[in-house]
């Protein structure tokens, strides 16, 4: 029996830790055995030599690790299997993804049950102690929940949007009551949190064509929200939108290309196409009439001083107050975008009006953009372990999110 | 279907909050009146009902944003349809935290006849558009009431003849046709089902560990009491056949939990016989009655003595001494 272990003795297995070795420790097992099927050991240390160790799985990985697993049992089309430890240094861990829902979730014994994971029953139960919090849910969302896929077929893609976003704002309000509640912020933000992670839910549910893991996550100094989905990746999906042309001065895909060539980055062509297609998402999503990608980054970064971490199949970008003046500039150029739309849809401007000042805002964005991936690309030549991009070998298909946002005192 | 719509000479008034409360039960959401945060769904649901309305753009639209504390992100183009179908668009209780919500840019942020109160921190009255000219201001209470006491007349037949009252020993002269209202005033009974749970909700705590559960005990209730159910998200226990027609089943001691809190659901509070017998029934298998609601209760007793009643009462539309002149209810007996 051939395998990965999750835990290793002294290491949280943060998301950090999920990008940088566990994944690459998965990808190592596929190449040695190709044609076999992975294990997972819970803990990485022989059964008898683990009693004095400790061990941590950080909540917000919770759906990644489901979100690759499911993909890996889609692969093997059969659930994969998890070797658990029920020792003094494990329980924690068992109590604590018990009760985040992780097993009945993954396991097959609900009818909501993913079946994605085999593993002994018999090691659950029995907890002394419960020292991670019990509300931490690991939600899962699928646009083939009922009736949905029927009903928002009947709309046009905007409309789709509208309703989905309202659609998961109840069903967040209910799935989070607890850790909501417990926030302990005033109305208006906990709102602000339920918008962000049904808008999170949305694109991924929508724009992924695969079903979505979420949890929401509160402590002292934080909330964080985790949403991953093993879907398509950010590039095929504006594939689908390929040459749709926003106006004169950009179609889709315009400042992908742009990037590709002018930019050298000494990469694999994948890896480059992922990185290059989140910003290609961005900057489609800060010229529209709508709200969304780009917006919700800046409530985040700009609003709540949080952080917001976004990885797309091989690259992975972290958007923080490091890139406040960029931010800045873009958020600004974001505002007019947005108010000069506005103004045309309430017909206080007249179309060429409009139509010149997009062209203006949309040129002035695009070149805002490229000195954004240059000075990123810059920075990540100079020193890899604190840049805010992180470039992967291995891909781990779909978009994941990660947002954390401190808590006001 | 749009229940809060109150259509006057010359305006149109619609209460957000009620809507956004249907439309929430549309996304099969467990939430009722508790929901506080207004979707395009409602907009687009407001937008389409105005077409139905004849010369629609003769009116004013009064918007009543009480109870909405939360806008979601895409209302402005909705707003920007509604605002032409109709001759002016005027926002009412707004919120000045739900203003900003709304992302409206300088064209409309700056009308001079808006009336702001700092203290509360909200609009009285917000014109939708810089150049909108003023209105008159209107109490959507007193427009709720005035239309209610038109729907009740509608809905009352006068009797040629008094006839007997089934559960208490009287004749009365008119009759309140409930079971009517349900079936050709739909909508506008579903809004006073919604004013009627907004009470409830001020007057209980419904929050709490040991909140209410709701008792119908006919017909005309059990339909009151589902829709309560859905808008306050409290349980339902039916107990039928307490009234009119009075026949008890031996079955009853398994539907009522000790100590439990009830409230009981009737269409009609007359003289509240029915009330009593359901208020012991419960008291006797061991539960606690705290209050009794209705949609319409007479006022039988000259308002000091109205605190006689043990319980608290709360209806949707009290008829008293003031208002039924026009309604014209009487009870009688054979000694008069």
């Amino acid at each position: 029996m051939e395998g990965v272990p999750i835990l290793l003795n002294r290491k949280s297995f943060t998301p950090f830790y999920f990008y940088t070795d566990f994944l690459t420790s998965v990808a190592g097992f596929y190449q040695a055995y190709p044609n076999k099927k992975i294990t997972f050991f819970l803990i990485g240390e022989p059964e008898n030599e683990s009693f004095f160790s400790s061990y941590y799985f950080d909540p917000i990985s919770i759906p990644l690790f489901l979100s690759l697993v499911d993909q890996l049992s889609k692969h093997h089309k059969e659930p994969l299997d998890l070797e658990l430890f029920n020792t003094n240094s494990t329980i924690n861990v068992l109590a604590f993804l018990e009760r985040a829902d992780f097993f009945k979730l993954a396991g097959n014994s609900y009818n909501f049950s993913k079946n994605i994971l085999n593993f002994n029953s018999n090691y659950l139960g029995f907890y002394e102690t419960k020292k991670q919090r019990p509300e931490h849910r690991v939600r899962y969302y699928s646009i083939n929940d009922g009736i949905l896929k029927n009903i928002i077929n009947n709309f046009p893609p905007e409309q789709q949007r509208d309703y989905l976003i309202e659609f998961y704002t109840y069903k967040i309000r209910d799935h989070f009551e607890e850790i909501l509640k417990e926030c302990n912020q005033n109305d208006e933000v906990t709102f602000e949190y339920v918008q962000i992670l049904s808008e999170l839910i949305t694109n991924g549910v929508l724009h992924s064509l695969s079903d979505v893991y979420a949890l929401m996550f509160t402590d002292r100094e934080k909330t964080s929200f985790s949403i991953s989905d093993n879907g398509i990746g950010l590039y095929e999906s504006l594939l689908s939108k390929e040459n749709r042309k926003v106006n004169d001065s950009y179609q889709i895909f315009d400042l992908f290309r742009e990037l590709m060539n002018n930019i050298s980055l000494n990469v694999d062509e994948k890896i480059k196409e992922s990185f290059f297609s989140i910003f290609e998402a961005l900057f489609f999503s800060i010229l529209k009439d709508r709200k969304g990608l780009f917006d919700l980054m800046t409530t985040v970064v700009l609003n709540s001083n949080g952080y917001f971490r976004l990885h797309n199949n091989n690259a992975q970008i972290i958007i923080s107050l490091r890139m406040f003046n960029e931010l800045k500039v873009l958020s600004e150029l974001r505002k007019n975008i947005f108010d000069n739309h506005m103004k045309y849809l309430s017909g206080n401007i007249k179309y060429d009006e409009f139509n010149s000042v997009f062209l203006e805002l949309t040129n002035n964005t695009k070149i805002e953009f490229k000195k954004l991936v240059t000075s990123i690309i810059s920075n990540y030549n100079i020193d890899v372990k604190y840049s805010s991009i992180r470039l992967y070998e291995v891909r781990f298909r779909g978009v994941h999110i990660e947002v954390e946002i401190p808590k006001k005192y | 279907m749009l229940i809060s719509l109150i259509i006057s000479e010359d305006f149109i008034y619609a209460n957000l909050h009620a809507e956004q409360t249907i439309s929430s039960s549309y996304f099969g959401a467990d939430i009722g009146i508790h929901v506080s945060e207004l979707f395009d769904s409602t907009l687009k649901r407001l937008n389409k009902g105005l077409d139905s309305i004849e010369n629609c753009d003769k009116y004013i639209l009064y918007l009543d944003f009480e109870g909405i504390e939360n806008a979601g992100k895409h209302l402005f183009d909705d707003f920007i349809e509604i605002n032409k179908k109709v001759k002016s668009l005027t926002f009412i209780n707004l919120k000045n935290s739900v203003l900003k919500q709304l992302n409206l840019n300088d064209d409309y942020l700056d009308n001079p006849n808006n009336d702001f109160v700092d203290s509360i921190d909200k609009f009285n009255m917000f014109y939708f558009g810089n150049s909108t000219s003023s209105v008159k201001s209107i109490n959507p209470q007193v427009e709720f009431e005035e239309e209610l006491i038109e729907f009740i007349e509608h809905f009352t037949d006068e009797l040629q003849k008094p006839h007997l009252h089934e559960s208490s020993s009287v004749y009365l002269t008119s009759y309140i046709d409930i079971k009517k209202m349900i079936s050709e005033g739909t909508s506008f009974f579903m809004y006073c089902l919604y004013q009627l749970a907004l009470k409830i909700k001020e007057n209980w705590d419904i929050h709490n560990s040991d909140k209410p559960t709701l008792v119908c005990q006919n017909l005309n209730s059990s339909f009151i009491s589902s829709i309560l159910s859905n808008l306050l998200q409290l349980d339902i226990v039916i107990l039928d056949h307490v009234g009119p027609i009075n026949t008890l089943y031996s079955t009853l001691s398994n539907k009522i939990e000790k100590n439990k809190n009830y409230i009981i659901v009737s269409d009609m509070v007359c003289l509240g016989t029915e009330v009593k017998i359901t208020k012991n029934l419960i008291a006797f298998l061991g539960g606690k009655v705290i209050g009794n609601v209705s949609i319409v209760k007479l006022d039988t007793y000259n308002s000091e003595d109205l605190n006689r009643d043990k319980i608290k009462n709360i209806s949707v539309f009290n008829i008293n001494k003031e208002n039924n002149a026009k309604i014209n209810f009487k009870i009688k007996t054979a000694l008069d």
